[in-house]
């Protein structure tokens, strides 16, 4: 086999070439990955590190939008809900219920502070005897409003033997629903207002339904979206440059060794390409945990029905886009730049 | 009459930098024949690292002519520079430019993968050659687990690869002590007498003139003479100046 070889002697002419195969450059770019794994998997960390923060700032501007949004219409839902129900029993009884109710759980809560008052005051007259003024104007107090109490019980009665007891009951659950549903909506409200600083008017804003990718994008938004995507960018284009400059010396060897340049090219996409698809994942990955674990801090578990799940998988596939298409352009602009260098200058190029 | 293999033509390098000008060469006119072992010798920053990478087809002159076999190599295109490279023509340098990620193995066959061997033939061709090099236990070997010689040796197997008629070997001892120089030496001496491989080769060990044919001294980017070992007939070099 080596001898038939020498025949090369005899004085042919100069022959052009082979162009490998697309399979032998996917497997000698995945033996260079697996020769080099460690130092590859230091490119990829930045990468995964980058993307996560990108990922992270546009799901969690996302997730905002979403609850200020989502929150905001379930409250007019409610309101709306509450709405036809008053004008199915009469508008007049509703309030009239309503506001009773509301006076009844006034009362009970004074009746409780009083209470809570009285068995304090029980306690220090065993050791000062004198106290006895207040404890009795106390307990005069208590059984002024327990009359009430029954007094108020006995108006809702009446209230509910005109309009039904079964609808007064409905119409009080779903009363106190919404107003359960507006203190956690500016519960909500402050959280996101305290985090998102001057956007005052943002939750009327955000009423519309968010469609598409940049509705209700505000200029705070666009403004960490830019920020997020500049610091990815150099993030990656900074590994990548390192990575590929720390091998323009294997780079010159390989073409005096006879490789084409556009085989040098494409050995670098497809490794970038691995390197850039798998790191984006993950950092995606990483991104959404930590944009869960952060709405769930600071707006708790129960807004998790207002989570933009369509619009996180928009997100998550902007940014798998930037993040792959970002680390082949950042690997190949060098790996070309390298490969179409005399062989001497790319072996001279040391970092 | 043997045929020529390297044959070079007013082979002018002028580096630029910045304003000011470097001649490496001026005016190179040699001629190389088939089965030879030269020797090129000159004192430090006289060029000969530049000649090399002329003839070699590793760069491009500023001004003259480089033939490979008779054809022009600045007439080649991308694809016959890089079979050129591939099949013609075998590197050693002082730096031993391995991968160095590679095992000896991988180093040796490389350039068999570009040639278009499947991994079975290059890997049964990488064994043998690296046997002729002596490292025939050190297949799997990563180039920081060998010596300096040991690497110079996977070099030589490399350069070896597709059987090329012409190996170009700048300063292969450069880096190495005496003795293991001198068996890179050797090798390449069995090489060219046995397989008939033409040599290059440029070492700063006056040992190698006994193995040469012919020495071509080099000082200031000129030709200053050539000596033919086997006569000792001392013939003068082309002082060059009325090629282009
Ligand atoms: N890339 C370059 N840019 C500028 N000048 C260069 C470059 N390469 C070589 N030179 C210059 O060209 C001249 C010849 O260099 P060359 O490397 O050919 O010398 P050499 O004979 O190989 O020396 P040595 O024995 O030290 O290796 C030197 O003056 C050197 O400074
Ligand atoms: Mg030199």
């Amino acid at each position: 086999m080596v001898d038939e070889m020498f025949d090369g002697e005899s004085g042919q002419k100069i022959g052009k070439q082979i162009v490998l195969p697309m399979r032998k450059a996917i497997e000698i770019s995945f033996k260079s990955l697996k020769i080099r794994f460690w130092r590859s998997m230091i490119t990829v960390s930045s990468i995964i590190l980058a993307i996560a923060f990108l990922s992270q700032i546009l799901i969690g501007s996302s997730i905002i939008r979403s609850l200020k949004g989502g929150s905001k219409r379930s409250v007019e839902a409610r309101v709306a809900a509450m709405k036809a129900m008053k004008a199915a029993i009469g508008v007049d009884d509703s309030e009239e219920l309503i506001a009773l109710n509301r006076d009844l759980r006034n009362l009970d809560a004074r009746i409780e502070v009083l209470k809570e008052e009285l068995s304090e005051a029980a306690q220090t007259e065993v050791e000062e005897p004198e106290g006895d003024e207040t404890g009795k104007t106390g307990s005069d107090a208590l059984a002024a409003l327990e009359r009430r109490v029954i007094d108020l019980h006995a108006q809702i009665k009446a209230v509910e033997d005109k309009i039904g007891a079964e609808a007064g009951a409905e119409l009080i659950a779903s009363n106190n629903l919404l107003i359960e549903e507006r203190n956690r909506h500016d519960v909500l409200k402050m959280a996101l207002e305290g985090g998102g600083g001057e956007s005052k008017e943002a939750v009327g804003s955000a009423s519309d339904a968010p469609q598409g990718f940049f509705a209700g994008f505000e200029a705070r938004d666009y403004w960490l979206v830019s920020i997020a995507l500049i610091v990815c960018f150099v993030g990656i284009v900074n590994a990548m440059l390192m990575s590929v400059t720390e091998r323009f010396r294997e780079i010159g060897t390989m073409k005096c060794l006879g490789a084409l340049d556009s085989f040098i090219v494409k050995l670098f996409v497809l490794e970038s390409m691995f390197q850039g698809s798998l790191g984006t994942f993950m950092g995606i990955i990483l991104g959404v945990v930590l944009s869960i674990l952060r709405a769930w801090w600071l707006y708790g578990s129960d807004n998790f029905r207002f989570f933009p799940w369509s619009g996180m998988l928009a997100c998550m596939a902007l940014s798998q886009a930037v993040g792959t298409l970002l680390t082949i352009v950042a690997a190949t602009f060098p790996a070309r730049a390298a490969a179409r260098m005399q062989p001497v200058d790319a072996l001279r190029a040391e970092q | 009459m043997k045929q020529s293999i390297v044959r070079t033509r007013g082979v002018t390098k002028i580096y630029k930098m910045g304003d000011i000008e470097v001649h490496a060469l001026r005016g190179i006119d040699l001629e190389v024949t088939t089965g030879e072992y030269v020797s090129i010798m000159g004192p430090s920053g006289s060029g000969k690292s530049t000649i090399f990478n002329m003839i070699g087809a590793l760069d491009k002159p500023t001004v003259g002519k480089v033939y490979i076999e008779e054809v022009d190599v600045a007439q080649l295109d991308a694809y016959e520079l890089a079979w050129l490279r591939c099949r013609k023509i075998g590197y050693i340098f002082q730096t031993f430019n391995i991968i160095p990620v590679m095992t000896a193995l991988e180093n040796v066959t490389l350039p068999m993968t570009f040639a278009g061997l499947t991994t079975d033939e290059s890997r049964d061709k990488g064994a043998v050659l690296l046997e002729l090099v002596g490292l025939g236990d050190r297949l799997d070997h990563k180039p920081f687990e060998l010596s300096g010689g040991q690497q110079q040796r996977v070099a030589v197997a490399r350069a070896l690869a597709n059987d090329p008629t012409l190996i170009l070997a700048d300063e292969p001892t450069g880096n190495l002590d005496l003795a293991t120089g001198r068996e890179i030496i050797d090798l390449l001496k069995k090489l060219n007498e046995e397989r008939g491989v033409t040599v290059i080769s440029n070492t700063h060990d006056h040992k190698m003139v006994s193995v040469s044919d012919r020495i071509v001294r080099i000082q200031d980017g000129q030709i200053e003479r050539i000596e033919d070992t086997s006569d000792l007939n001392i013939t003068l070099g082309s002082i060059d100046g009325e090629t282009e």
